[in-house]
């Protein structure tokens, strides 16, 4: 019972810091971030190969960083390749979608299909018993969701984020250029990620392959509990991975990918169209 | 005899009898091209043209009706093994093993459809994502088919591969002329509004994931086809082949696509033209690496335009079953309190003009909204002197149409297509459209394309000249509709026979 607890906590605190990263995107482009599983899983494959006598050892502290900057980077090129080049809608998703697919492809490539275990490098001290990596979990993941979604809400930079998102030809008129805003959104996005896949060492391994799972937790995370905002999807990333928890104590074989992909699906037909919800009834 | 054979002779125009020398000839030079091409050219090119029947599926269902379904891969994948893979293990003629795939296929496209235009496009995308997933982490765990590891003996559709390649080339011409016929048809239209829009859908008379259902399910048969002749062509079923990487290969594809036959066929080649003709980068994910990546760069230079453009201008059919004429006329009468309890009450008949007036706020288009279907009435509205049926679809059966504030993003000439309830009489639409002009936005066109007899305009001025709007509401008017207009303009509100003030002292 305990582990189950302690998984669940884990894997909600972890996805509600990617489904808060998700939202910042959202509300920066008004479209979802497809990739941000696979810009996860390169990001904590750099961090363990730099930084885990694989490839080269250097230290802890510098391979993270390296890990960040390389997420951030991989998340903002989305601006420059695919959203100044295809109109919004169907062409920006297809787009992400394929930026994802390619991710997914090159890390399957260079890794193969081994798993690994990000190293812990934010360790606290063990508090009552719960190992100082599960309270980190929980206590970065929870704090970086809440940092994303008061600098959305309360900082001249999530001002301007907001603009550029739901008007960018007003934002114009106030000296933003959305275009570089919405990069620095993405790198943001890009860079929670791969702190939200470190943080997942307690509880799970990482691989190469695994992109597209976590694409799937981050954006349901973001988007199931209604209305877009990190604040929200702290609460649906708890929900998330209770349920996944669950799934993983129940169904161990199966794995968890279909039993949470069939409560993403679940929670959405129940909740409804956003057009639907806007006007308050079913049409 | 002889008078019949030239009555036959003058039936065949001469664009006809030019298409069918060009498809004599071509089959004639197939067989030859056939017979003497290496076996490994026959093998590329089976692999293309099955291919060519899933990127087929995505174009209808991505390209032309705008549903972002990653699950394809997955579609694919269930055709291949519903259709190879069972159908090999039971013994199945080849046929039949690829009209299984694309049953299978269409069972999953229309479910993910269905739920698409359930939860709209954003959340759809997702949930597509999540099926996809699911489906292909199931096929993974199925051992009869091998489990992960796959199955490795399907068998080609024919004896030999040269055959085999005749066969698949004469199924991929039925499903590239389905899949064309289906693009151009007015159930694609309405697809495509439902897809972009559950509202508008609705102000048609729709059902929004019954629409994208059956265009799911439309391409999902081609997908499951695609899916079954791959594995034949290639001997074998991989359960992770079908996951991102290739779903979001398929999708670029299919967006690079457009109206079959030709899109499909020059979109395959060009992302999996040197993939599967010269091995560039081997391996699995050669696919996506270097063929997604020229689809992204191509669909980039375009700015999302398709090879080929989709043929949007279906015509209506000629014929009208009744259930979709919603002309004639009836009276209307609303009895309906507000949020701050002020009491609605107007009757109108048919050529009548009412204006609601009052500032922002006080409730113009919620009453519209109440009258239209979209919010509930507590019974406060009749049409013809009876209770209108409730919820917005119901009553757009019952002849009443809207357009709102601010218009809705869906393609206009599908909205104009779906919307039009009869070749013959078409008066109203093309009197909106001399007034609106050909570019004008399609809310007008399709308020007026659907004949209403309640027609309800929520501030058409704030989009159209007053001059445009005051001729629009008269030549409603003047067909025997009842017009209820929402709108600050005075000039505007003066065309009207009664004016209600919402929110202002009375007297």
């Amino acid at each position: 019972m305990t582990d189950l607890v302690v998984a669940a906590l884990v894997l909600g605190s972890v996805y509600g810091l990617l489904g808060a990263a998700v939202a910042v995107t959202a509300i920066a482009t008004r479209t979802l971030h497809l990739a941000v599983g696979e810009v996860l899983v390169a990001g904590v494959l750099l961090e363990v190969l730099v930084g885990v006598d694989v490839v080269t050892s250097i230290p802890t502290p510098l391979a993270v960083l390296a890990a960040l900057a390389v997420g951030a980077a991989l998340s903002a090129l989305l601006e420059p390749l695919v959203l100044r080049w295809l109109p919004g809608g169907a062409p920006v998703l297809v787009g992400i979608a394929l930026v994802a697919g390619v991710l997914d492809a090159l890390t399957v490539r260079v890794v193969g299909a081994r798993t690994y275990r990000p190293t812990a490098f934010l360790d606290l001290p063990d508090v009552a018993g719960v190992p100082g990596s599960v309270v980190s979990a929980l206590v970065f993941g929870g704090l970086g969701a809440a940092v994303l979604g008061i600098a959305l809400a309360r900082t001249r930079w999530g001002r301007r984020v907001r603009l550029a998102g739901s008007d960018p030809e007003a934002a114009r008129y106030f000296g933003i250029t959305p275009a570089r805003t919405r990069a620095a959104a993405l790198a943001v996005t890009g860079a929670a990620a791969v702190l939200a896949g470190l943080l997942v060492t307690p509880v799970t391994f990482v691989g190469a392959g695994q992109g597209a799972g976590f694409t799937i937790r981050g954006v349901a995370a973001a988007l199931v509990l209604g209305r877009v905002g990190p604040f929200r999807a702290i609460a649906a990333g708890l929900g998330l991975g209770l349920a996944e928890a669950v799934a993983l104590s129940l169904w161990p074989g199966i794995g968890s990918s279909a039993f949470v992909g069939l409560v993403v699906i679940a929670v959405l037909v129940l909740r409804g169209s956003e057009e639907e919800r806007a006007w308050g009834r079913a049409w | 005899m002889g008078a019949g054979m030239v009555s036959v002779r003058d039936r065949i125009t001469e664009g006809q009898g030019r298409r069918m020398a060009v498809a004599v000839l071509a089959s004639v030079l197939g067989g030859v091209w056939l017979i003497v091409v290496p076996l490994v050219v026959v093998d590329a090119v089976a692999t293309l043209l099955a291919l060519t029947l899933v990127v087929t599926g995505a174009s209808v269902t991505v390209g032309r009706v705008g549903i972002v379904d990653l699950s394809v891969g997955a579609v694919a994948g269930l055709g291949a093994y519903g259709g190879a893979v069972t159908g090999a293990n039971a013994g199945l003629p080849a046929v039949a093993g690829l009209l299984l795939g694309g049953l299978a296929g269409a069972t999953l496209g229309a479910l993910v459809g269905g739920v698409i235009g359930r939860v709209g496009r954003l959340s759809g995308t997702l949930a597509s994502l999540a099926a996809g997933a699911a489906v292909v982490a199931l096929l993974e765990q199925w051992p009869g088919a091998g489990g992960a590891a796959g199955y490795h003996a399907v068998p080609l559709l024919t004896d030999t591969p040269r055959a085999h390649l005749a066969v698949l080339a004469a199924v991929v011409l039925a499903v590239l002329s389905v899949a064309r016929s289906y693009a151009r048809s007015r159930e694609a239209a309405r697809a495509a509004v439902a897809a972009a829009s559950s509202a508008v859908s609705a102000s048609l008379g729709d059902a929004a994931p019954v629409r994208t259902s059956l265009a799911g399910a439309v391409g999902g048969f081609a997908i499951g086809v695609g899916g079954a002749a791959l594995a034949a062509s290639s001997g074998s079923v991989i359960p992770a082949a079908f996951g991102l990487p290739f779903a979001a290969t398929v999708v670029v594809a299919g967006l690079l696509a457009g109206l079959p036959p030709w899109g499909p066929l020059l979109a395959t080649l060009v992302v999996w033209g040197a993939p599967v003709l010269g091995t560039l980068v081997p391996g699995e994910a050669s696919a996506a690496l270097v063929g997604g990546l020229v689809g992204l760069v191509v669909l980039a230079v375009r700015r999302g335009a398709p090879f080929q453009d989709w043929d949007r201008s279906t015509p209506p059919p000629a014929t009208t079953d009744g259930r979709d004429r919603r002309g004639g006329r009836a009276s209307l009468q609303v009895d309906l309190t507000l949020p701050d309890d002020r009491r609605v009450r107007f009757d109108a008949e048919p050529g009548e003009i009412v204006a609601l007036v009052g500032p922002n706020g006080v409730g113009k288009s919620t009453l519209l909204a109440r009258i239209g279907g979209q919010l509930p009435d507590a019974n406060g509205v009749r049409l013809r002197g009876a209770p209108a049926p409730s919820g917005a679809r119901r009553r757009a059966r019952a002849g009443v149409a809207r357009t709102w504030q601010r218009p809705q993003d869906v393609p206009d000439q599908d909205a104009e297509t779906g919307a039009a309830a009869d070749e013959r009489d078409r008066s109203a639409y093309h009197a909106a459209r001399a007034l609106v002009g050909a570019d004008g936005t399609s809310d007008l066109l399709r308020l007026a394309a659907r004949r209403p007899a309640v027609a309800l305009l929520d501030e058409p001025g704030a989009s159209h000249p007053p001059v445009v709007v005051r001729a629009f509401l008269r030549h409603l008017a003047a067909s025997g509709s009842v017009v209820v207009v929402a709108e600050h303009r005075p000039e505007i509100a003066a065309a009207a026979d009664q004016v209600i003030r919402l929110g202002v002292a009375d007297g």
